[in-house]
Parts: structure tokens; C-alpha cells; sequence
């Protein structure tokens, strides 16, 4: 019934008591006492529904009937026999997820949530069916009869797998991190995550670092102290030359260690620093060339999107579904170059290199009218082409589209990067540019922070490697010195989203062993090669950010680019035809924590298996 | 799969509702023979497997799995083609089964009538036959009022029994 002028609605009369009470018995009706033992006791919706306004005791005294479990897959358990058919997780897999997998089948009292034959959720969002179900018919597999909701310590903080920054609630018992939620956050995540994001967790109780150790002349390591291992690395940090040294961070980074590599690289002499997945050559001049200008939620002003080497259904799941939001709200179109993938959404696919951008750009393509002929026009790249050796000359002609497209204008910025990892925004803020594009090759010293993904073929085999991170990683094995460090879910850092939002993680549980926050270790090997940083506090370091990058400060808030102008005057290379590669080939492994995740290997086993 | 399409293109508005999936299936099922194919509908009307499913096991007319060769449905129509009988399923009102549902085009599509004659028996559909013109519809048994008890109510003379609850302001 709508709401009318002059309505009185009275909720707590005899009446609505009894219906209530009515409603509630129905609903109870077939439902299980099963409560202790049910994973969702403690934050079941029936459950706080029933001690408000259900009766305590039922009349029903027949048999209830039960139904057989289904199975969805290695990441939701299901005792199907709970469910009461409120069909919520129906209309996600339909509407947000964008999968057609999960349907209402049969009946009357045969009536059940099933699969098409017996079928595997195949969604990157399918962990969010569990937190929508009202009941424990959905519940998290990895979680299943591990804690009691009540026995958790929430900590409110955000998630670093990719570029996003999603709004988690890490629930923690004791040292243990037991399971991921999401928080709302209308304007990045909503109030879904990704299941790379919710089932990651049990990557950071394995592959563990936990004291510094010292690789020996029989290639074993060798936990020793702190104070030893500083020595080591300070020492011969001092007997290479300055131009030899190299600093990487990594995709985990946040901006107040990569300020700390960066400051005491600079004091040592070298400049050579730089976060993995930005590629040899950034382009960190203008913050407009490198952010998601229109914002996460602005995307839903746009009627038409065109996806240039990226698929953001791998490299940021809550981008894609806001782009599919937007496609079922507003109908608007979507154009994609790039290799063949798959979308949840209407796609055309255009063409899979930088020729087909070419002819876009010299509008000499079909697709030019549509661009022309929209309102509200958003271009996307992918941060995966910042590897390519043709980068400039391919932005160059995203721009020439952006101009043609009357993209860039006072009231619509429609250009966007969408980055591939939490820090590279931060990174390139903080002007972590490399002096040289050929550093590795003639590096003596590097210091990787928790870089794992970089290439280090072309290292010289006398060069002497320093990791500091927080798993047992590919950086690891190529390794001198080991440097454990602390990692998102037990420490205080700030990191800066693909749309340029800054956000700050908190500790949710003690470090691991010996390990330390990055940037303390990086002032404590400062003060031991005699080059100390001027900084003991976190609020001292934020202080030296803010004269970099003061954006880096204001927590919680959005700060978009001011300038726009254009990047390169013009481009003297040219495109490659050499065709867009997919910039993540696995979607549940892209880091250290998720690699050392048996729940994401069973995911990669289970989920991309074709 | 060829004639699937054929039959829907031609009698079938393009999908926007679920109602409009169900004629279609209806369509489906009757060029197929009796038996759905799903996987081959959802492919024709462009529609996820499992919205097909969810239709098809909701309604008992969609056989999911292949018949016999006589299927028999009682769709015969007399020798002096007045009468020709078929099944009807859930009329909604099983309190009165069973009953029959007599269209009436007699007197053209402005006096259609569409009526339901309930509690009938066949002895009574050959009383009604016999008397023939306009008879009462509803209930045919006289002892019953609508769909009430035969006799009148044997329960629900008060107020129903509450569940047996704790009372509170005595503990």
C-alpha cells in the first residue's frame, strides 16, 4: 500500500501485533530450529525479526519439508533447507552480478532457489549473495562454523587487491583475521566487494615472513636481527654507486612507505624509484593522466563508454559493476577495444589493437557517430598499456578521440586510467618516476618493497637484492636480504584509489613475528647508512607527504585533477600493431596475498577452468 | 528448433514480461510435440536457460521430460461437434471441486460470459445439460452456501486458539 496524504499508520496496536506474529509463524513455518548450529546465528535477519515480533512457539505440527543442497561453487555453502524463497539473491545474480545462473524453480512447498542443471555461480561478486541472504540457507564456505559473529572485533578499513580501495570491515579474533565485509561506501564500492576481496584473507596466515634473514653462501636463508641485518644492508648499500641503486614498490605500497623509499634513495644519490605496474616510463606530470577523472560514481552519468585495452571485470570488478549499472539503468552503450573477453553486459567489440584507436581517432570508424552523437561520453583506459613501448603514442590517440568525442569538457571530464593496483595512484602523486628506463640492467642494489611482479631477468647476477614484505613472494626467491614487513590488514597506511580518493587502512591485528610497518624499517636503515630521515612518527611523515602531494592527506575524500591539458604535444612514436594483451590473467591471483590464498587457488582451479 | 522460432516470431510480441514468456512456451510446447526442449527454447526467445527453467517447472503442463506416443488429453470434440471437452488447470477454486468452466460465445463477444459451475457431479452436468438456458452458476449443491461448509460452519465459531504462549505478566 502507498503512503497517502492523511494516512495514519499505526504499528504497535493488538492488531498489527497479531499479524506480525502471524507472519512470522508462516515464515517459521518450514524453516529449521536449527539456530545452533547455523553459521548465521548471531546476524541472521529471522532470527532479530523473530525475537521482535514473532510468538515463541509455532502451532505447526507437521512434518517441515527439507530440500537438497546445492552447489555453488567453492566459495558459498548452502543448506538450502533454510531458505525462506525472499528470492534476494535472484534478483543480485541477475541485476548486479549480471549472471543468470541462479533462478526460482517449481512450486507451492516444492518451490526452491536452484541452478540451471547443476550449475556453478560463475561470478566475480558471488561472495555478496551471502551477506544479502537474510538467512543461513547462503553462507561463506571458508567461514563455515569458524567464529561466532559475536566473538569478532570489527575494523573498519580498505581493501588493497586492486585499484578500487572497496570499504571492508576486517573481523578479526585475537592475532586471527576470520572474514572480510563490506562496508557502504555509495560512491566506490556501494555495498558490494569483490570475491577476490572477501575470500583473500587466509593468503595472510600462510607464506609468512616473519624474521630478517640473510641468504648464505649455501643459498639458505638465515633468520639473524634486525640490528644485523641493517648493518648488512646499509653497508652495502655504501659500496655501490649511487646511480647503481634501485628502489621498486610494490602493488601493496602505501604512501607513506613509498615516501620513506623514495626519500632515502634521493638522499643516498640515486633517483631510480619507482611502483611496479606504472612501467619504465610514467607519465606523472599531470594527475588528470593518470586518475579516473569522472569518478567511480560518476560513471553513471555516462550513456556511452568506450574500454580501450581493459577489462574491468578482472581488473576492478566494482568498476565494472558500475558499469553495468549504468548500462541497465540508463542503456547506455559500451564499446571495447582489446583482446576477446567476456562481459556481463551488452559489449561491441571493436577491435583488439592501437589501429583500431587510429582509425577511431582519424575518424575513419563506425563508432565515431555514437561518440559524436553522445551526451555524456567516458573513455576508459587500462593501466596495463602503461607497459607497452608505444604508450604516449597510444594515449595520444585516446586523446585525439577524447577531442573529437568533445570528451573533456567544463561540466563532463569523460577520460579515465583505470589503474590495476592500490598503489599506483599514490605512487605517481608521490612522483616515483625512475630517472631511467633501463636502471635494472646496470642495478647493483635494489631494493625491492614488496615488488614481486617485476622483471628482473635483466638484473645483473652480482646485484644485490634487498626485499622487505610480508609473504615468502617471486621477490623472495631471487633475494639477498629478507626484511619482514607488516602487511594492509596490520598497519596504519594511506592509500589513494584509481578515482584519486584517499583512504587509510588500520590495524586489525598484530604484526607477524619480527615484522615491522614498511616505512619504520626504511627509517631505521635510513639512520644505520647515515643518511637519517627526518621523520619518527606517522604524523611526521604525513607532514613531508603533504609537501609532495598534500591530496594525500585529506582521508576520505575525492580530490579530482584541477588541470587538464594535454599530454604529449605530439606524439613522435608510433602505435604497434601488435594487438592489447589482457593486463591480468588471473583474476583471483594478482599479489602476494592472494597467490599464498588457498581459497583463490581453489577458485582459479574451480571458476577458470573452460 | 527451426519451427520453435517460426511459431514464436510469428505469434509472439518480443519478451518483456514473464506472462509473455509462459505463451511463448505454451507456443514451444505445442509445435514441439508435448515435450520441452529447454535449452533449445532458451536459445530461440533469447532468454537465460534458467528463466525458462523457473517458468517451466512452475506450471505442470510443461512435461520436461519425453511421453508416450498417446498422450491422452480428453481434447474430443462430440459427433455433433456442440461439445468438445478439455482440461483446465488450477482454477482456483479447489474448495468446490470439481467443477467445469463454461465459455459462452452464443451470444457473441458482447454477451460473452464466462462462468464457473462448481460441486458438479455426472449426474448433475446431465441435469444441467438437460435443463439447458441460463442456469445459476457457482455451487451446484444446494446444501452449500458459496464455498462454505456443507450445512454451514462446523469450526471457526470464535475467535481461533493464540499459540500457547508464556503469559508474560504472570512470570
Amino acid at each position: 500500500m502507498v503512503y497517502a496524504v492523511g494516512m495514519k499508520i499505526k504499528t504497535d496496536t493488538p492488531v498489527a501485533k497479531k499479524a506480525r506474529e502471524g507472519v512470522m509463524e508462516f515464515l517459521l513455518m518450514n524453516h529449521p530450529l536449527d539456530c545452533p548450529i547455523c553459521d548465521q546465528g548471531g546476524e541472521c535477519d529471522l532470527q532479530d525479526q523473530s525475537m521482535a515480533f514473532g510468538s515463541d512457539r509455532g502451532r505447526f505440527t507437521e512434518v517441515k519439508r527439507s530440500v537438497v543442497d546445492k552447489n555453488l561453487g567453492p566459495l558459498v555453502k548452502t543448506v538450502m533447507t533454510r531458505c525462506i524463497q525472499c528470492t534476494r539473491c535472484v534478483r543480485f545474480a541477475t541485476e548486479v552480478a549480471g549472471v543468470q545462473d541462479l533462478g526460482m524453480l517449481g512450486r507451492g512447498s516444492g518451490e526452491e532457489i536452484g541452478t540451471y542443471v547443476e550449475k556453478l555461480m560463475t561470478s566475480e561478486l558471488s561472495g555478496n549473495v551471502i551477506d544479502i541472504c537474510p538467512v543461513g540457507a547462503l553462507t561463506s564456505k571458508p567461514f563455515a562454523f569458524k567464529a561466532r559473529n559475536w566473538e569478532l572485533k570489527g575494523t573498519e578499513t580498505i581493501d588493497v587487491t586492486d585499484a578500487v580501495g572497496s570499504n571492508i570491515r576486517i573481523d578479526s579474533r585475537g592475532p586471527e583475521v576470520m572474514r572480510i565485509t563490506p562496508r557502504l561506501n555509495e560512491d566506490i564500492n556501494e555495498e558490494w566487494i569483490s570475491d577476490k576481496t572477501r575470500f583473500c584473507y587466509d593468503g595472510l596466515k600462510r607464506q609468512r615472513l616473519n624474521d630478517p634473514m640473510i641468504r648464505g653462501a649455501d643459498g639458505r636463508f638465515k633468520a639473524v636481527s634486525w640490528h644485523d641485518v641493517l648493518a648488512v644492508v646499509a653497508e652495502i648499500a655504501h659500496q655501490v654507486k649511487p646511480e647503481e641503486m634501485v628502489g621498486i614498490a610494490g602493488k601493496l605500497s602505501d604512501a607513506e612507505s613509498m615516501m620513506a623509499l623514495k626519500d632515502f634513495l634521493n638522499k643516498m644519490g640515486s633517483n631510480n624509484v619507482w611502483c611496479e605496474g606504472n612501467g619504465p616510463s610514467p607519465n606523472a606530470d599531470l594527475r588528470s593522466g593518470y586518475i579516473m577523472n569522472t569518478g567511480i560514481n560518476g560513471l553513471e552519468n555516462a550513456d556511452v563508454f568506450l574500454l580501450v585495452g581493459t577489462q574491468p571485470r578482472v581488473e576492478a570488478a566494482m568498476v565494472n559493476a558500475r558499469i553495468r549499472k549504468t548500462v541497465r539503468g540508463s542503456n547506455a552503450k559500451v564499446a571495447y577495444v582489446g583482446p576477446p573477453t567476456e562481459f556481463n553486459y551488452e559489449c561491441e567489440h571493436l577491435g583488439t589493437g592501437p589501429e583500431t584507436l587510429t582509425e577511431i581517432a582519424e575518424g575513419r570508424h563506425s563508432f565515431c557517430s555514437t561518440l559524436s552523437n553522445a551526451k555524456n561520453p567516458a573513455i576508459i583506459v587500462g593501466a596495463g598499456l602503461f607497459e607497452r613501448s608505444d604508450k604516449d603514442a597510444i594515449f595520444s590517440a585516446v586523446e585525439a578521440i577524447a577531442k573529437n568525442g568533445n570528451v573533456v569538457r567544463p561540466d563532463w571530464n569523460g577520460f579515465n586510467v583505470l589503474l590495476l593496483n592500490a598503489a599506483q595512484a599514490a605512487a605517481l602523486d608521490l612522483g616515483l618516476v625512475p630517472e631511467s628506463s633501463q636502471s635494472i640492467e646496470s642495478a647493483k642494489f635494489v631494493y625491492l618493497m614488496g615488488a614481486d611482479d617485476v622483471d628482473l631477468e635483466k638484473l645483473p647476477n652480482d646485484a644485490f637484492v634487498v626485499y622487505q614484505g610480508h609473504h615468502g613472494d617471486r621477490g623472495v626467491y631471487r633475494a639477498n636480504v629478507v626484511l619482514p614487513a607488516s602487511a594492509f590488514s596490520e598497519k596504519e597506511g594511506t592509500y589513494e584509489n584509481t578515482e584519486g580518493c584517499t583512504q587509510q587502512t588500520l590495524p586489525a591485528v598484530p604484526t607477524v613475528g619480527d615484522a615491522r610497518d614498511d616505512w619504520k624499517i626504511i627509517r631505521a636503515l635510513s639512520e644505520v647508512a647515515g643518511v637519517k630521515l627526518p621523520y619518527d612518527t606517522v604524523g611526521a611523515i604525513r607532514s613531508r607527504i603533504k609537501t609532495v602531494a598534500p591530496n594525500l592527506l585529506s582521508v576520505e575524500e575525492r580530490e579530482p585533477a584541477t588541470f587538464w591539458a594535454s599530454l604529449k604535444p605530439d606524439a613522435t612514436q608510433k602505435v604497434s600493431s601488435t594487438p592489447f594483451k589482457a593486463a591480468i590473467e588471473n583474476f583471483y591471483m594478482t599479489d602476494s596475498i592472494t597467490r599464498a590464498s588457498k581459497i583463490m587457488a581453489q577458485c582459479s582451479a574451480l571458476l577458470l577452468k573452460k | 528448433m527451426l519451427f520453435i522460432t517460426e511459431a514464436i516470431g510469428k505469434e509472439c510480441p518480443k519478451l518483456i514480461t514473464d506472462h509473455i514468456l509462459s505463451y511463448q512456451l505454451a507456443i514451444a510446447l505445442r509445435v514441439d510435440g508435448l515435450f520441452l526442449n529447454l535449452f533449445v527454447v532458451a536459445k530461440v526467445i533469447e532468454v537465460a536457460p534458467i528463466r525458462v527453467y523457473e517458468v517451466a517447472t512452475f506450471y505442470s503442463m510443461f512435461n520436461r521430460s519425453p511421453l508416450g506416443k498417446y498422450h491422452l488429453l480428453r481434447n474430443e470434440v462430440t459427433k455433433d461437434g456442440l461439445f468438445s471437452v478439455g482440461e483446465m488447470e488450477c482454477m482456483g477454486c479447489c474448495v468446490n471441486a470439481p467443477m467445469i468452466t463454461v465459455a459462452d460465445y452464443s451470444n457473441g463477444s458482447e454477451g460473452y460470459t464466462y462462468n464457473y459451475y462448481e460441486d458438479v457431479t455426472p449426474k448433475r452436468v446431465v441435469e444441467m445439460l438437460r435443463k439447458g438456458g441460463k442456469l445459476p452458476h457457482g455451487t451446484q449443491n444446494s446444501k452449500r452456501i458459496k464455498s462454505g461448509p456443507e450445512g454451514g460452519n462446523s469450526t471457526l465459531h470464535g475467535e481461533p486458539k493464540p499459540p500457547p504462549c508464556r503469559d508474560l505478566d504472570s512470570c
